[in-house]
């Protein structure tokens, strides 16, 4: 009987909210964010902000979604009437797929684009693509890493011209030995892709000055703790290493405050967080889903979103990967390091160039390639 | 009648506290909150496919719920729910996928025997060194999850990694292995499994002379063991089930939710604690768990619609849940005589601390 009575009353309290509530019918974009969410200032962020540049200039509406339920979001949004939704979450399954017998999401809502990011999952076996409307956005991280790790060898053998003897007390090169490491959230394709395009940019730099590196990594520092960072890295500075590249989220801020604290160098990912910790970051490693965001709008705001490939891959000469200006670091340098700081930009620069017209092909772990270590004559794996 | 009236008090009040408190901050960052509880409310419970998707989300948490209830009964703290529940459902995810073009029927109850199996192993450690070597259990069973989570993370990473996936998954289960969705909605053959099982565990803990055991060591353990009870052998048989459900439980999320492990297959904070949550709230009594977990999973499906659904920022949508959890808690410590009494009896000792400061 209490039940009853309990149940009468709760549901008399339901229907009474429930006829107060509207749902909202306006046509526009959304974006549904990974799980860091739309403030991450990143990865998340840049694509919030592509959409904002979308508003300011076309009046197009923009919804963010941040959910811990990536299919159930999907399908409410696409249920909802929204033409084009940006999937950020590593969460592919029931879009392409479908599971437990049900139709996938992408079949279901055929009116409806998907844009999803870091993977192409759109293929089947024999490399047709799966569902037109889904359009998968991949960026050529190996290839930003692979100049990073260039400008990281090239900044330390070099370092006693490039900066005050005050500014870095780096482990000395020729005592400790030569080292960088690398920290990643996990062991996973998507973290390795950097990796091998850092270590391949060290060997290349390493071996066109004619030294050896070697080379830490540590795959396990999840993305969620900042202190696991500056206890990583700490072991690695201690150990000699003088730059640490952490690809795993909030994890590089500790670690860039380890770097600051011991005046080494640490190089951050995603967005530009140079300015974060100046000068103790050597540079970060964008990827900035700003630039495909505003692009593939545009191409939907122009009704020309179907004469986009189902497959976008964006490289160096997109601007959505690629290396910071480096104006934070450049400030480190002196008047007198000015000569050869200029020489180690044009070095960069001809690598960009040499990657652009396939001189040099960087490992793509994303594509499931890997790492051919027997390639790396100057850098040891440790 | 007057008891009722009290009961539904009990109930409302905070839910009607929590509201009004999470109407407030809304109105402040201009939202409509009575918008905003509309589709809460609308989305989760009224609308058919959304009150199937609650009933789907409930599911596993009934479970892990009553897996926590049974050892809660019986005093014996049971805090690796979310561990024995992690090993489940991984092990049932690689009978999943290992095997393809097995008959549904037998795969699935493959899959599920070695869910429940492996929960049933994990769950015995803690339970053979309480029984036998009286190592207290909470300490054990608590680390122990911990010991599972990177457990699961070494395999998932390493042996059992799915190498076309871009972050640390496995592969996906096979067709025949998923739970097939029912009624275009999400939910599937596991709910209807989760009720049978709740009725099985409804009578253990009303009718059978085990539940009566159970209630007998919850209430005094020395005094069950002078009238001739064999406690020891009654502990391992609450670890026996309780590690059953969480392995179950673990299982079914796999085959009917996530379909491939990742790191954030149980969710935050994890399905073994929401279910410790969903058993302090239901009082550790069947229908009470699941009363709550319906309502519990109603919040969880219908925040996700107001993600969509509104610009409220989810920061808000969490406050909002945890201020219905904690005014709900908050009548239950009331309710509980002893636990007023240690309330009473710490904020007593500040004070009487605090005193002496002063005197010094």
């Amino acid at each position: 009987m209490k039940r009853f009575l309990l149940l009468t009353v709760l549901s008399v309290f339901a229907i009474s909210l429930a006829a107060c509530s509207k749902t909202d019918d306006a046509k526009s974009i959304a974006i549904v964010t990974s799980a860091a969410g739309q403030n991450d200032n990143g990865y998340n962020e840049s694509a919030v902000d592509g959409a904002k540049k979308i508003k300011d200039e076309f009046g197009v509406d923009y919804h963010v979604v941040d959910t811990t339920d990536v299919p159930g979001a999907l399908e409410q949004l696409a249920e909802s009437g929204y033409e084009l939704i940006f999937s950020l979450e590593y969460n592919f399954d029931a879009l392409v797929n479908g599971v437990g017998g049900a139709k996938s999401i992408a079949e279901k809502y055929p009116d409806t684009t998907f844009v999803v990011f870091n993977d192409n999952p759109n293929l089947n076996e024999d490399g047709t693509v799966k569902h037109e409307n889904v359009i998968s956005v991949v960026f050529d991280v190996h290839e930003s890493s692979y100049l990073a790790g260039a400008l990281s060898v090239s900044v330390l053998e070099n370092a006693s011209t490039l900066f005050d003897a005050s500014t870095y007390s780096f482990a000395d090169l020729d005592v400790d030995g030569r080292s960088i490491g690398f920290i990643g959230g996990v062991q996973s394709n998507g973290i390795t892709v950097f990796s091998y395009g850092f270590v391949e940019g060290i060997n290349r730099a390493a071996a066109d000055l004619n030294v050896n590196y070697d080379y830490y990594t540590d795959y396990s520092a999840g993305f969620g703790d900042p202190v696991s960072g500056s206890t990583i890295s700490n072991t690695m500075y201690q150990n000699g290493v003088n730059v640490v590249y952490s690809v795993a989220g909030v994890v590089g801020d500790g670690v860039a405050s380890k770097a600051n604290e011991l005046d080494r160098l640490a190089i951050q990912v995603d967005a530009n967080k140079d300015a974060d910790q100046p000068g103790s970051i050597l540079t970060s490693v964008l990827k900035n889903t700003e630039v495909p965001v505003y692009q593939i709008t545009k191409a939907f705001i122009d009704e020309k979103i179907g004469d986009l490939d189902n497959a976008l891959s964006y490289d160096l000469d997109s601007g959505a990967t690629g290396m910071t200006d480096l104006a934070e670091i450049e400030k480190m340098v002196t008047a007198s390091g000015m000569t050869k700081w200029n020489e180690i930009k044009t070095y960069i620069e001809t690598l960009a160039t040499e990657i652009a017209d396939g001189t040099v092909t960087v490992t793509d772990a994303q594509s499931g390639e890997t790492l051919d270590t027997t390639t790396l004559t100057n850098v040891t794996v440790k | 009648m007057k008891k009722t009236i009290s009961n539904i008090l009990n109930v409302f009040m905070p839910i009607l506290l929590a509201f009004l408190i999470g109407a407030i901050i809304m109105i402040a960052i201009g939202e409509n909150p009575i918008e905003v509880y509309g589709i809460l409310i609308e989305k989760s419970l009224l609308d058919q496919k959304g009150l199937l998707k609650t009933i789907h989300t409930a599911s596993p948490l009934i479970l892990t719920a009553l897996a926590i209830a049974i050892s809660f009964k019986a005093n014996i703290f049971n805090m690796g729910v979310e561990g024995q529940m992690l090993l489940g459902g991984f092990f049932a995810g690689v009978i999943g996928f290992t095997f393809e073009g097995l008959n549904p029927v037998i795969h699935i109850t493959l899959s599920i025997i070695v869910g429940v199996t492996v929960g049933i192993l994990f769950a015995l450690i803690p339970a053979i060194l309480k029984a036998k070597f009286k190592v207290n259990e909470l300490v054990v069973t608590l680390m122990l999850n911990y010991a599972a989570l990177e457990f699961v993370r070494f395999l998932a990473e390493g042996p059992f990694r799915d190498h076309s996936s871009g972050y640390v998954s496995t592969p996906m289960i096979s067709e025949s292995s998923m739970f097939k969705r029912l009624f275009e909605s999400e939910i599937t053959l596991f709910t209807i499994i989760v009720l049978i099982v709740f009725v099985i565990m409804y009578f253990v803990f009303k009718k059978t002379k085990l539940g009566y055991e159970i209630e007998a060591i919850g209430k005094n353990r020395d005094f069950s063991e002078a009238t001739g009870m064999n406690v020891g052998k009654k502990i391992i048989i609450i670890f026996i089930i309780s590690g059953a459900l969480s392995g179950l439980a673990g299982a079914g999320h796999m085959m009917s939710d996530q379909m491939r492990f990742t790191m954030s297959f149980s969710g935050n904070p994890g399905l073994g604690w929401d279910g410790m949550l969903i058993s302090l709230l239901g009082m550790h009594s069947p229908l009470g768990i699941i009363v709550a977990a319906v309502f519990y999973s109603a919040l969880i499906t219908g925040s996700e619609s107001i993600a969509v659904f509104t610009s409220v920022p989810r920061e808000i949508i969490l406050i909002i849940q945890s201020l219905i959890i904690l005014f709900l808690s908050i009548k239950m410590i009331s309710k509980n005589a002893k636990a007023v009494a240690i309330l009473e009896k710490i904020t007593n000792k500040i004070l009487r601390k605090d005193n002496k400061g002063v005197k010094k």
